[in-house]
């Protein structure tokens, strides 16, 4: 319980930062997108001039190398990507597998069948492939990162639906539910009364484990060059830029790596607590 | 004297199971230690083999087998005498062996384990005594996996593992309650052959005073983790000394007393009447094969039956609840008057709505019915009269006891005003004196407002107490309907005479015996 | 037995057509006109109408499907103008970029793949597997509790940030690896394997994790079942009773899991081979993505798809088999 508090802490920070992300830049006096070349040294391929990645009480984190843009403004404006987009995809992965899972659940023979094939369907796609290859035919002007949402979102429902509609079937038995039906329940008012409520603490457990996955989706798709499109910073478009200068400037490779992780290991840690407040008995992490 | 304990107790974080316990069992003898659940039976029988070890509890008083403490024996010597000088059986006969393992291989590497015997030498003392305890064909059967043996074959088994090293006691924990009541005469009666045969002590752990009549010569009462009381069997059953005793004794429904007050027969209307239903689900087997059968106004049909009998399928249909494959189901009332019990007080409410919500369901749903003020009125009334009070409305299921949420499951039927009410396996879940209560109030409320009533159970004797008319189903079909008296005292069907002589009854239950 | 086989073969072929309707439609129906796709930004009527016919894209659309199956079953042929090209099956066209045929691109990428995913297998099983073990046998023990800890922070560690991690201490600071590139093990197997470390170690370490947490609660719920007691109070060692009895069926969710893993083959190295920068199946399509080569993507994307459905369907028998509980019908 007290590793969750922890997950809880730096949850609640890395919100806060997304979304005073321009006054934080204004304290620092930086913004994300405008270029220092003199903060960078020319001479030496454009690594930064001092120390730790060009570390100082104007650029709190260092400068990118070769362009010289301020790293602490990126990180900030980043977050709100990574949390906007790993939120946005949550949503839409729990909207669709909520509504799917309940109708295959709650529906006949042949729509359970139907849905569940589709279901199965779904899980076999290559998820991050897919993905990948969706953003090619996706026109330029759409929204980036509404796109990465609905594309993560669209492609990773399939647990979600499992898991509702194993726990709609097995709510489905219960005698409770053969009780309602005899007090005059109907179909609607079962479902809503009966099995809802049953469906929503999992539903919202699974949910708080698939956001950190969703955060690595994210940087992911960046990390490969097709997430968010420049200048528009994120993480994961960071670390793909900088793995060309760990050698020279590792600071510049460990700060979106560390932020990353950070923001990872939060929410698991959320999740994971979130999943033992709501099922005592389970040991060990979910698989 | 072969076991011999004493002042045993085992105390787990905040609660304390078994509570200074001392006890005997001879050379050869049997005792059967029967409490309700809660009682420390099955943790006294775990503790006898130190099974205790390495968990949370702490175990003290001692343990001897032939002057030997079992409690303080090192690990290393405690295994070489588990198995081979006291072994043990237990409850559900489905987990209790290796599913990826052969039956042969199970037993035979136990037996190898304790006597170093060939490898050959053991395949064949396991198919020697597969055969013993009566398994058909058990040379070919040893290679079979534990999944292709039915309940009762899986408990000769392990039954059979126990015999294959000759221990000098046996405990049994409960090793015929999770089987049908034909089945398991057989299992008790295997047991006392196999006492008679090799000489070994028996301890047997049950909820079941007349199992433990049947097999045991000597009982130990217990309850709340402490010795009630301990004596000759016949003695503790037909004269107990402690009013606790006596309580249990009184509250074991008795196959051969007639219900308290019979009905006077009055030709009535039908409430529910079945016209050659059948069932069958979708894999093809059929669960009903043709039944018909009427249920009046004002009476309590009873139906029987082992597992796989359709009796709980046929209890569905007459609720609505399922429709029928073929026939067809006439009953003459309309939505929300026919209600259910169920048996599974855990399941039966919805753990997320407090207890008052889902009693008032049935006038909720009403389109017609009563609103706000009334509603709480009806369900406190309702409450109040299954002797709840209305203070539970605002409880969840959980914070209610087992025969607690029965009562409530049988408020939640009242408060539709049912012509039919529909009772399957309503007291099958409960310890024999809360049973006891609940039977009662069943009883009771169907006098009180003349309702037709279905009572489903696998217990004879339960159904004797409450039904006017029984039907016996076996396989899906129906083999025998019959006034109570009639089908208890003059059975007619071979099917009825074997389950009621299969039935474990107290002792002078008998007619026969008069 | 025979008949299970025959519907689970039967049903992973209806899936795989499925699959490969829903590829085509999204690559080909989806974007309107894929020739414009194709095409580029500055784009000659001519050009189009040329690809249009090129492609047949001017036949109906069930028919276009039709050619694409036809082609993927038993090859078909292109004609651009005079000359007519044979594609042998399995046809996936051509390359818009190169005009080399797709299906050859991929084989020569795959052992590139095979090679990184096979050899992380073997490391991820053996970590996983042996950590959960060491967890599940002494629960609540301080290596159960550094374990958690370490499986904790590597749920946290994408495979590109533990990657650069590694490329920063390894041949950066400690300098005892070179940075990795691709050498074909027919060339030099020592090489191989000391360029595939960095990348195998990525991969395996991300992976393992998984497997570490559901070898110790298989392994802890196994523990606690009844069959287990039975075990213990017939006096069998405690050895024994984990060697024997636990394992065997701590074993049989793992196989199941690998199963679908293996499966995933190409969706699991994109990020690897890019990262490493290692000349693989998920480097071909990062690289076609990038030149919008629909063909190659439209190839890489139904060669993984295929792989995670006979995955998918193996990792069922497997279990199937590991179990005698299940029944085969």
């Amino acid at each position: 319980m007290r590793h969750y508090r922890v997950g809880l802490a730096i949850v609640a920070a890395l919100v806060l930062i997304a979304l005073t992300a321009p006054l934080l830049t204004a304290l620092e006096g930086q913004d994300a997108t405008g270029f220092h070349p003199e903060l960078v040294n020319s001479a030496l391929g454009g690594l930064p001039n001092g120390a730790l990645g060009g570390i100082s009480a104007d650029h709190w984190l260092g400068v990118e190398p070769g362009t010289g843009r301020d790293i602490f403004a990126r990180i900030v404006y980043g977050a709100q990507v990574s949390l906007g987009v790993a939120i946005g995809a949550t949503v839409v992965q729990v909207l669709i597998g909520t509504t799917v899972g309940l109708a295959a659940g709650m529906g006949g023979r042949l729509a359970d069948g139907l849905l569940t094939r589709g279901i199965d369907l779904m899980m076999a796609l290559p998820e991050l492939i897919f993905a990948i290859a969706l953003l090619v035919i996706v026109p330029a002007g759409f929204p980036r990162p509404l796109l990465l949402a609905g594309v993560i979102g669209v492609f990773g429902w399939g647990g979600t639906a499992r898991l509702v509609r194993a726990q709609t079937l097995s709510l489905r038995t219960r005698d409770y539910v053969a009780a309602a039906r005899l007090a005059g329940a109907g179909r609607v008012r079962v479902a809503r009364r009966e099995i809802l409520p049953g469906v929503v603490a999992p539903v919202l457990t699974y949910a708080a484990l698939l956001l950190p996955g969703n955060i690595v989706s994210e940087a992911g798709l960046s990390f490969l060059g097709i997430g968010v499109r420049p200048p528009t910073p994120s993480w994961g478009q960071m670390l793909s830029n900088a793995s060309v200068w760990f050698r020279s400037d590792p600071m510049y490779v460990i700060i979106p790596a560390a932020a990353i992780f950070l923001a990872v290991l939060a929410f698991t840690l959320l999740g994971d607590g979130v999943r033992k407040a709501a099922n005592p008995r389970t040991t060990g992490a979910a698989s | 004297m072969t076991l011999s304990v004493k002042g045993l107790t085992v105390r787990y974080p905040g609660v304390t199971a078994v509570d200074d316990l001392s006890f005997d069992l001879p050379d050869g003898g049997s005792l059967a230690v029967v409490g309700e659940s809660g009682s420390g039976k099955s943790t006294t029988a775990a503790a006898l083999l130190g099974l205790h070890r390495g968990t949370r509890a702490q175990v003290t008083g001692t343990v001897e087998l032939d002057g030997v403490d079992l409690t303080t024996l090192p690990d290393e010597r405690l295994r070489a005498v588990r198995g081979r000088r006291i072994a043990m059986v237990f409850q559900d006969p489905l987990s209790a062996l290796d599913p990826f393992f052969t039956v042969g291989d199970q037993i035979a590497s136990v037996y190898r384990l304790h006597t170093r015997a060939a490898r050959r030498a053991s395949r064949q003392k396991a198919v020697e005594v597969l055969n013993r305890v009566g398994i058909p064909d058990a040379a070919r059967r040893v290679r079979a996996h534990p999944h292709e043996f039915s309940g009762g074959m899986r408990q000769r088994a392990l039954i059979a593992m126990a015999l294959a090293l000759e221990p000098s006691v046996l405990v049994a924990d409960e090793p015929t309650s999770a089987l049908d009541v034909t089945v398991q005469a057989q299992i008790l009666t295997l047991l006392a052959d196999l006492r008679a045969q090799s000489g070994m002590a028996l301890l047997f752990v049950t909820h079941d005073l007349a199992v433990a009549a049947q097999i045991a010569d000597d009982v130990l009462v217990m309850r709340h983790g402490r010795a009630v009381e301990r004596g000759p069997v016949r003695r503790v059953l037909t004269a107990p000394a402690e009013p606790y005793t006596r309580e249990l004794v009184d509250a074991v429904p008795r196959l051969h007393t007639p219900r308290a007050a019979p009905e006077p027969a009055a030709p009535r209307n039908a409430a529910v009447t079945v016209h050659g239903v059948s069932h069958h689900y979708r894999r093809g087997a059929h669960a009903l094969k043709g039944i018909s059968l009427e249920v009046r106004e004002g009476e309590t049909l009873g139906i029987v039956g082992e597992s796989g009998s359709g009796k709980s399928t046929l209890a569905r249909i007459m609720a609505g609840l399922l429709p029928p494959t073929h026939g067809r189901v006439a009953f003459d009332g309309g939505p929300r008057m026919r209600q259910m019990v169920f048996q599974d007080p855990a399941s039966s409410f919805n753990p997320r709505r407090q207890i008052g919500a889902s009693v008032a369901e049935p006038l909720l749903t009403a389109r017609s019915g009563p609103a706000g003020d009334a509603v709480s009125d009806a369900v406190g009334d309702a409450l109040e009269r299954v002797g709840l009070g209305p203070e539970y409305t605002a409880r969840y299921p959980h914070e209610l006891s087992g025969g607690q949420r029965q009562r409530a499951a049988i408020a939640r039927a009242l408060i539709a005003r049912p012509k039919l009410m529909i009772c399957d396996e309503a007291v099958s879940a409960l310890d024999v004196t809360t049973q006891a209560g609940i039977l009662r109030l069943l009883t009771d409320v169907q006098r009180e407002l003349g309702l037709a009533m279905v009572f489903v159970s696998h217990d004879l004797a339960v159904v004797r107490q409450v039904s006017d008319r029984v039907a016996v189903m076996k396989d899906g079909e129906l083999v025998e309907l019959a006034d109570a008296e009639t089908l208890f005292e003059a059975p007619q069907h071979p099917y009825t005479r074997l389950l009621l002589s299969t039935a474990p009854a107290l002792d002078g239950d008998r007619p026969d015996s008069h | 037995m025979t008949r299970y086989l025959l519907r689970r073969i039967v049903e992973t072929l209806a899936v795989l057509l499925l699959l490969s309707a829903c590829v085509y439609a999204v690559f080909y129906v989806l974007p309107g006109d894929p020739a414009r796709l194709i095409c580029g930004k500055i784009c000659l009527p001519d050009q189009l109408t040329a690809i249009h016919q090129k492609l047949g894209l001017d036949q109906p659309l069930w028919e276009q499907y039709l050619h694409f199956l036809q082609g993927l079953v038993a090859g078909r042929d292109y004609s651009s103008g005079p000359s007519v090209n044979h594609c042998p099956a399995p046809c996936l066209g051509y390359s818009f970029q190169t005009d080399q045929p797709v299906t050859g691109l991929l084989l020569d990428r795959l052992p590139v793949s095979l090679s990184l995913t096979l050899g992380a297998a073997v490391l991820w099983l053996v970590i996983g597997v042996g950590t959960g073990l060491v967890s599940g046998l002494r629960p609540g023990s301080l290596a159960d509790r550094a374990l958690t800890a370490v499986a904790l922070a590597g749920t946290a560690t994408p495979v590109f940030v533990l990657g650069l991690v590694l490329l920063l201490v390894f041949c950066v600071y400690l300098a005892w690896l070179p940075f990795p590139g691709y050498v074909p093990l027919t060339e030099d197997p020592v090489a191989w394997a000391q360029n595939l470390l960095l990348p195998w170690l990525t991969l395996a370490l991300t992976t393992a994790v998984v497997y570490s947490r559901l070898t110790r609660t298989t392994l802890l719920e196994i523990l606690a079942e009844d069959h287990i007691r039975t075990l213990r109070a017939y006096g069998v060692p405690e050895r024994r009773i984990i060697g024997r009895h636990a394992l065997r069926g701590t074993l049989t969710p793992i196989i199941t899991l690998f199963g679908l893993h293996v499966g995933t083959v190409l969706g699991s190295t994109v990020l690897t081979e890019s990262l490493f920068g290692l000349p693989g199946l998920g480097k071909l399509l990062i690289d076609a993505v990038n030149t919008i080569d629909v063909p190659v993507v439209v190839g890489a994307t139904l060669l993984s798809g295929f792989a995670i459905v006979v995955g998918n369907t193996l990792a069922d028998l497997l279990y199937h088999f590991a179990d005698p509980r299940v029944h085969l019908t």
